[in-house]
Order: structure tokens, then C-alpha cells, then sequence
């Protein structure tokens, strides 16, 4: 092999790398792919109800190369993970505070109870109504339903810490607020990132959802417009780039939770293989 | 008696406040009607019948996708835990349906199993498998090594290491990602009838928002919610007491 | 040797005799029909008083399936899950142009928009708006229910017409129909279309001012009509006549005033609203206090037709225009007409 195949070889390997994914990885997406395009192919289907991978990825590059894909795959990411990021701030916040006081879990374990199945989606014309039709009213929805699973993992979490270490630290003299950071925190952290890491895919599709439902920019909105001028290419360019973008954003926590838990016991290789 | 009554005390007030905010203009009427109009409507379906039928339907598909992801999902997670084979090959194709909007996966899984009940389980049994599956495998990675060596060293089979040592380590984390897929099914049987259906309670949103009659429409959307509530406060139950027993 | 051969043939004849019965009736076809809003969408109602369809259960089984918007009805009638979807002409043309369903025609008409002597769709700005004509909504946030649906085509070419350009000058955002009337009263947009039951709402009518008709603007509109495709209508032509006929009988009863009020109860029951929301209006003829224009006969007007979407053509939001004769199949209506003379 030339210096500079080897070079992009190792290019690729690291690129891949990064994405968390070693050579193996790669075999379910290829073969997903491999099924679509021989599905598209084989005239079981329209065009129009399957169109095939060439064709979408060729309109996901056309997005690309016009700047629409940035422009909205940046849009929604920015609502999504500023959503994301109120909510899980908010979130564990509030879990911890109702883990441990009795007055603040009174109050908020049936409005928990009961807003965690509400279909909130009935709420949006009141939100649109409050805060408009912009990022605003996105961004409310998406903490309005990605809450919820990050109060309810972090107080499992907190809740879930032995008795005897809490009793042991208090014991040695720690106040309250050491108690928290040094003992709580750590111990209810695999339970809250959890919480975070389902929180995370919910954020992006509430966001979706909203723009489908409300129109205008966005990969919501841009799916919708295409689905609605029966742009099947369109639709499938706008399912690949979520895909896509989700899977990073997956992954990318997956990695910020193995840096976070590198002296937990799962940071080791599974006990078996 | 008492003690309930205390305790729901909350519900109570956010329902006052749902009367009160329409009323003094808070909230447009036009868009939220004041609490006593919906419950109302509520009534009024009652008597209609629509709320029976429609509800059988809904809760047969959101409790076939919800099993479903419970006993798929939660195997998955704890499979993907502890073979590494299995996680390289399924990790991608789960991560990438983790954050997709199940309902923008309609015109594919109408290719196969069209608009009927089938996909709809399949677009709960998706959208659920998220926390359950995610829960399981964290869950299963956090089990103590030292127990899962003694008791390989004491001759237990991988099986049975797996069955005594990984499952109860993961099972609280588990548990919450099930209490988290609970809440998930009733959302999501809403959003997979609203596209297209004939029954259930995303159908009767669908429509009766479509007509803009937002007191029934709310009143289904409170029976959703109250379905869910129950639900959510027996699960929470049955959790304490088998993670209980666990001890 | 002979009583053998005479019972073998006989119980052949028996065999064919039954084995061509049997064929003869055969399942009742599925015939499954698309609708969105209930009550406006004749699928939705129509055979909800018993006994007007005669041929129900017999040749044909019906089934009622709430869609809700257009594209989900065309990805299903390419998958063969909807035999007649109910399609504003924009999606029409959009569905045999994009969607490549050069297969699919016309069949029936479900209302039209404009007719003389019927309800028109009127656009409202704020009583006190300082808008007086179209012109002055240049720089203003606008609302349409769908971008290319058939009222938002309507509302483009009226800005077109006054000069000003629909992506550029003004800004148009969605909304839901039964939020429009909020989103006017508390200024977060200045123009919203009003289609039929939200702009005869009382509210909207003393708050609101008119500032222009959809009859002003194109005329006449084919504004929902009834698709199937092809392949179907040739399969189970027979069958289609029964349905239409059946369909048409029941657009009789649903018209004639005698029955209005039974209609209203019903309409109410279907809908869950109160009667009074539609006593006044429900196909009633009274222009702009009434209801739109629906054919008796189910007849869609192909000429208006033609030209709404030559208007979608030249707006842009269609690729190439369409020869609406080539795509529509009158013949099933007419003939079902024909039996109940």
C-alpha cells in the first residue's frame, strides 16, 4: 500500500475510533444498509415507498453541500441540548432535594407520578400561545418531558445509598454539605447518568416532534415540509440525519459516563466474554 | 383514608390551580378550558361509551409493546453487558434508535406491518426498549467483580453466574428503567394513534383536538394521565417490595 | 358400471354448481376511506344513519380510518392499506406527481369551495388592525395551516397578486385551525384563513374583520376530492358502484333539509360537540352564514380543478402541471347516480 493509502487507513481507523466504534461495529450498519438497498432494489417497493440509499444519501449531501443541513441540524440540536441541559440541571437538582426532604417529596412525588405518562404533546398549543413560535416554545417541551426520567433516576439513585456509609460518614464528623458532595453524589451518580443518558435521546425527540407539529426550520420542520410534498427522498434524507446525529450525541455520553465513572466497577471489562 | 387524602393533596391543588388559571386569564380559555368544563366533557363521555372501547384498544397495544420491551429489552441490556460480541454487534443499531422520533419511522414500518395494531405495538415496543434496555446494561456492568469471580471460582456456570451474581445487581436499575418505560407507554400510545387510527385514545385526541372540543380533548388526555398515575403508584409498590425481598 | 358414471357426473355437477356459487359470493371487498376532520369529511358521518346503505356488508365492508394530515393517506395508498383517501387537490397533484401514483384519478367530489350561493373561505386580521388590504401585510407574521395545503396556496397567490412575495415579504408561520382564532385575538400573528367551523365561530366574527375570500382570489375550488387508484377501481368496479351508490343515497339524505335536524343529532353525537355548534350551518345553503357547496351527486367540478392546480403549478409548489382529465374516473359515480333515479 502507497504512504498515502496507509495514511487514510489510519485515518479512517481513528475517525472510528473516535466514534466508538472498532471494525466489528461497523457489520450491523453495513448490513442494514446492504438490506435496504437490496429491499429498494428488488420491486417490492415504489420508489416512493422506499427510496434507495443512493438516492437518499445523495439529497443528505445536496442538504449538505447548501448549508440547510447545517442550518438545521444546528437548530435543533441547539433547542434539543439546551432543553437537555435545563433539564438535567433542574432534574437532579430537584431529585436530590426530594430524596431528601420530606416537605419538597410530599409535594412533588404524585405531580411526578402523574406528569411522567401525561401525553404532554396536548400542552403545546398552550405553550406556542405563552412563548411563541420559536425556540422558546421548543425548548419548554423538552424539558417539560426530559425531566421527568432524570428526577425519577436520581432519586432512585440517591435513595438507593446504603445506610451504613451515611452513617459512617456522619460518624467521622462530615456536615451535611460533605455529606452531599463526597458521599451522595458519587454514590447516586451511575443511577443519575443513566437517568441522563435515556433524558438525552427523549430531548431529541420531543424536539423533533414539536417542530413536525408546529412547521418552519428545523429537522422537524424540514421533514414535515418534505412529507408534505410527498418529497420521499426528503423524509428518508431527514430519518438518516437524525440517526446519525443521535447516534453521536449517544455515543458521546456514553464516552462523558465512562470518563465520569473511570473508578466505578463497570469502568472494568465485562467478567466474561 | 386520611393519609391518601394527604398525600394526593398536591394533585388537589395543581387541579385547583387548572381552574383558576383559565378563569382569571392566565391561560387563554380558548386554548386550556378551566378544569370543571373538562371533567365536564369527561362525563360526558362517559355516558357516550367512547371511553371503554377506545380505552381497551389503546391499553391492549401499550401493554403488548411495553411486555415486550420489558422481557426484550431488559435481556438485551444484560446480554450486551456480558457478551461482548453481542454488544458490538447490537449497540449500533440500538444507539441509533435510541433518539429517533418513532413516529418518523412510520413509512418504514408501514412497508411491513402497514397501519394497524402491529405497528403501533412496534412503535411502543421501540420506544420503551430505551430506558429498559439502557437501565439493564449499565445495571449488569455495575455487578460486583468479587462476587461474580467467587462464584465463578466456586464452579458456577457462566449461566449461573449470570442468573445469581449479574440479574439481582442489575435488577434496580432495571426496575427504574421499567418504571421509566411505564410512564414512556402512555405517551407513546398516544403519538403512535394520532398518525393513523381507528380506535383508541390518540385517536379521540386526535380528532377532538382536530375539532378544536379541547374539554373532551382534555378530559382523555386526564384519563391517559390518571391510567398512568395508577399505574405508576402500583409498580412503585411492587418495586419496593421485590427490591426488598432482594435484600 | 352406469349408476357410477351417473352419480360421478352428478356430484360433478354438484361440485360445479356450489364450487360457482361459492364464487359468486365471495368476502365482501374492504373498502377503507381516509378522513381528518369529523363531520366536514363525509366518510366520517355519512353511514352513520342506519339504512342508507343498502349494499353494506354485502358487496362491500366500510371502514372509517382517521388520518391525520395527507402525507400518512398517501404512503398508505401506496402500500394498499386505504383504497379512497380524501385529498385537498394540492395533495392530489402532489401525490401523482411526487409520489410518482400516476395511478391515481378522481373519483368523487367531497366539497367545493365558492359556488355561488355557498360559503367561501374568508381570511380575518384583527378588528382594529392597521391592515386594510393585502398590501399592508408586507413585514407581517401570517398563519397557514400547512405549507401547500389548499388554503395556504390561496392565501400566497393572493399576496402574489397585490405584489408581494410570499417567501420574502411577509413571514408565515403553522398553526392548528382551532388555535388560529387565539393566535389573532392575542396579536401573535395578523392574518389567519378561516375554513369552516372555526370562522363561523361567533367570537371571531365580532373580533375579526374580513380582509379578503378565497372566491375573490381563484374563484371556484375543487377543494377535497375523493382518489383511488386505478388498479382497484378495474378490479372491483362492481363493487365500487354499490359503495357510490350507497355513498351518494346517503349524501341525499344528509343534504335535504327535511332531515336537518337529525342530522344536527347526529353530527353532534359523531363529533362530541353540542348540536348548537351546528344548527345553524350544517350543509345548510346560506353563503357566508352556511356551509361549503357539496354535489348531490358527488361530482367533483374538474374544470376548477384544473385550474386550482395550474395556480399550485405556477406558485411553484408543483413540479410539472397535470392533465386533471387524464387522472380522473367519473364513470363509477355516474352510474351509481344513474340507479338511484
Amino acid at each position: 500500500m502507497s504512504r498515502g493509502a496507509s495514511n487514510g487507513a489510519s485515518a479512517v481507523r481513528a475517525l472510528l475510533g473516535a466514534l466508538g466504534l472498532g471494525m466489528a461495529g461497523w457489520i450491523s450498519i453495513l448490513v442494514l444498509v446492504a438490506a435496504w438497498e437490496g429491499v429498494a432494489r428488488s420491486g417490492l417497493v415504489t420508489p416512493f415507498m422506499l427510496p434507495a440509499p443512493s438516492v437518499v444519501l445523495d439529497r443528505v449531501w445536496t442538504d449538505a453541500a447548501s448549508g440547510d443541513l447545517l442550518n438545521n441540524l444546528g437548530l435543533t440540536l441547539y433547542r434539543a441540548l439546551t432543553g437537555f441541559a435545563i433539564a438535567a440541571a433542574g432534574g437532579i437538582a430537584l431529585g436530590v432535594l426530594i430524596a431528601r426532604n420530606r416537605a419538597v417529596r410530599w409535594f412533588f412525588d404524585p405531580l411526578i407520578s402523574i406528569g411522567f405518562p401525561m401525553p404532554k404533546i396536548a400542552f403545546l398549543p398552550i405553550v406556542v400561545l405563552w412563548f411563541g413560535f420559536h425556540d422558546v416554545s421548543k425548548i419548554t417541551m423538552v424539558v417539560f418531558d426530559a425531566i421527568f426520567p432524570v428526577v425519577t433516576a436520581t432519586i432512585a439513585g440517591t435513595q438507593a445509598i446504603e445506610r451504613e456509609l451515611l452513617w459512617s460518614a456522619r460518624n467521622l464528623g462530615a456536615n451535611e454539605r460533605q455529606l452531599l458532595r463526597e458521599i451522595v453524589l458519587p454514590a447516586a451518580l451511575p443511577q443519575i447518568l443513566t437517568g441522563l443518558q435515556v433524558a438525552l435521546p427523549i430531548a431529541l425527540i420531543v424536539c423533533i416532534v414539536a417542530e413536525m407539529t408546529m412547521g418552519g426550520v428545523g429537522l422537524g420542520g424540514a421533514m414535515i415540509t418534505a412529507a408534505r410534498f410527498a418529497d420521499s427522498p426528503g423524509v428518508f434524507a431527514g430519518i438518516t440525519e437524525i440517526a446519525v446525529a443521535g447516534y453521536c450525541i449517544v455515543k458521546g455520553m456514553e464516552r462523558l459516563r465512562r470518563r465520569l465513572l473511570v473508578w466505578h466497577q463497570e469502568a472494568l471489562a465485562p467478567p466474561t466474554v | 383514608m386520611k393519609a391518601a387524602f394527604i398525600r394526593y393533596l398536591p394533585l388537589v391543588l395543581l387541579g385547583l390551580l387548572w381552574e383558576i388559571a383559565p378563569r382569571v386569564g392566565l391561560v387563554s380559555t380558548l386554548a386550556l378550558p378551566p378544569l370543571s368544563d373538562v371533567l365536564k366533557a369527561w362525563l360526558r363521555l362517559l355516558e357516550g361509551g367512547d371511553l371503554w372501547s377506545n380505552a381497551a384498544a389503546s391499553l391492549y397495544r401499550a401493554g403488548a409493546g411495553l411486555l415486550l420491551s420489558i422481557v426484550i429489552g431488559g435481556a438485551l441490556g444484560i446480554v450486551m453487558a456480558w457478551w461482548r460480541p453481542v454488544h458490538v454487534v447490537m449497540s449500533p443499531l440500538v444507539e441509533l434508535l435510541y433518539p429517533m422520533p418513532k413516529s418518523a419511522l412510520i413509512p418504514v414500518t408501514a412497508l411491513w406491518l402497514g397501519f394497524g395494531d402491529g405497528s403501533k405495538i412496534l412503535l411502543i415496543f421501540l420506544g420503551c426498549m430505551l430506558p429498559v434496555t439502557l437501565g439493564a446494561y449499565n445495571g449488569a456492568r455495575g455487578s460486583d467483580q468479587a462476587l461474580v469471580w467467587s462464584a465463578r471460582s466456586m464452579g458456577a456456570s457462566r449461566l449461573r453466574t449470570l442468573w445469581d451474581v449479574v440479574v439481582p445487581s442489575a435488577l434496580p436499575e432495571l426496575l427504574n428503567g421499567a418504571r421509566t418505560a411505564l410512564a414512556l407507554s402512555f405517551v407513546l400510545l398516544v403519538s403512535s394513534e394520532l398518525i393513523v387510527s381507528r380506535k383508541g385514545f390518540g385517536y379521540l385526541i386526535g380528532f377532538l383536538g382536530e375539532g378544536g372540543v379541547y374539554d373532551a380533548m382534555f378530559a382523555v388526555v386526564l384519563t391517559v394521565a390518571f391510567l398512568g398515575f395508577v399505574a405508576d403508584r402500583i409498580y412503585q409498590r411492587l418495586m419496593k417490595r421485590v427490591l426488598q425481598w432482594q435484600e | 358400471m352406469r349408476t357410477l358414471n351417473f352419480l360421478l357426473s352428478a356430484l360433478t355437477a354438484v361440485g360445479l354448481t356450489l364450487g360457482a356459487g361459492a364464487a359468486r359470493s365471495a368476502e365482501p371487498v374492504k373498502i377503507r376511506v381516509a378522513w381528518v376532520v369529523p363531520v366536514a369529511n363525509w366518510p366520517s358521518i355519512m353511514f352513520e344513519k342506519p339504512g342508507l346503505a343498502k349494499h353494506l356488508g354485502k358487496s362491500y365492508v366500510f371502514e372509517g380510518v382517521r388520518f391525520q394530515g395527507t402525507p400518512p393517506m398517501i404512503t398508505a395508498l401506496a402500500n394498499g392499506e386505504l383504497e379512497i383517501a380524501d385529498l385537498a387537490f394540492a395533495s392530489f397533484a402532489l401525490a401523482v406527481e411526487n409520489a410518482g401514483m400516476k395511478d391515481l384519478r378522481v373519483i368523487a367530489d367531497e366539497f367545493q369551495d365558492g359556488v355561488d350561493g355557498y360559503y367561501t373561505d374568508e381570511f380575518f386580521v384583527p378588528k382594529d388592525s392597521p391592515v386594510k388590504s393585502v398590501k399592508d401585510l408586507k413585514g407581517k407574521v401570517l398563519a397557514t395551516n400547512a405549507v401547500g395545503s389548499g388554503v395556504d396556496i390561496v392565501m400566497r397567490a393572493a399576496l402574489r397578486k397585490n405584489g408581494l412575495d410570499d417567501k420574502k415579504d411577509v413571514n408565515i408561520v403553522e398553526a392548528a385551525f382551532p388555535n388560529m382564532k387565539a393566535m389573532l385575538m392575542s396579536k401573535k400573528v395578523e392574518l389567519i384563513p378561516g375554513v369552516i367551523p372555526f370562522s363561523l365561530d361567533p367570537q371571531l366574527r365580532s373580533e375579526g374583520r374580513v380582509l379578503f375570500t378565497q372566491k375573490e382570489v381563484v374563484g371556484r375550488t375543487q377543494m377535497i376530492l375523493w382518489a383511488a387508484r386505478e388498479g382497484f377501481l378495474k378490479k372491483h368496479r362492481a363493487v365500487m358502484v354499490d359503495f357510490m351508490e350507497d355513498a351518494i343515497r346517503a349524501a341525499h339524505w344528509w343534504l335535504d333539509p327535511k332531515n336537518h335536524k337529525e342530522a344536527v343529532e347526529i353530527a353532534a353525537r359523531v363529533s362530541k360537540r353540542p348540536p348548537e355548534a351546528f344548527d345553524k350551518w350544517l350543509f345548510i345553503k346560506a353563503g357566508q352564514a352556511g356551509d361549503y357547496y357539496r354535489d348531490a351527486n358527488m361530482l367533483p367540478d374538474l374544470k376548477a380543478l384544473q385550474e386550482n392546480i395550474k395556480l399550485q403549478h405556477d406558485l411553484g409548489f408543483l413540479k410539472a402541471n397535470i392533465d386533471v382529465k387524464k387522472h380522473a374516473d367519473l364513470s363509477i359515480a355516474q352510474e351509481a347516480a344513474k340507479r338511484l333515479k
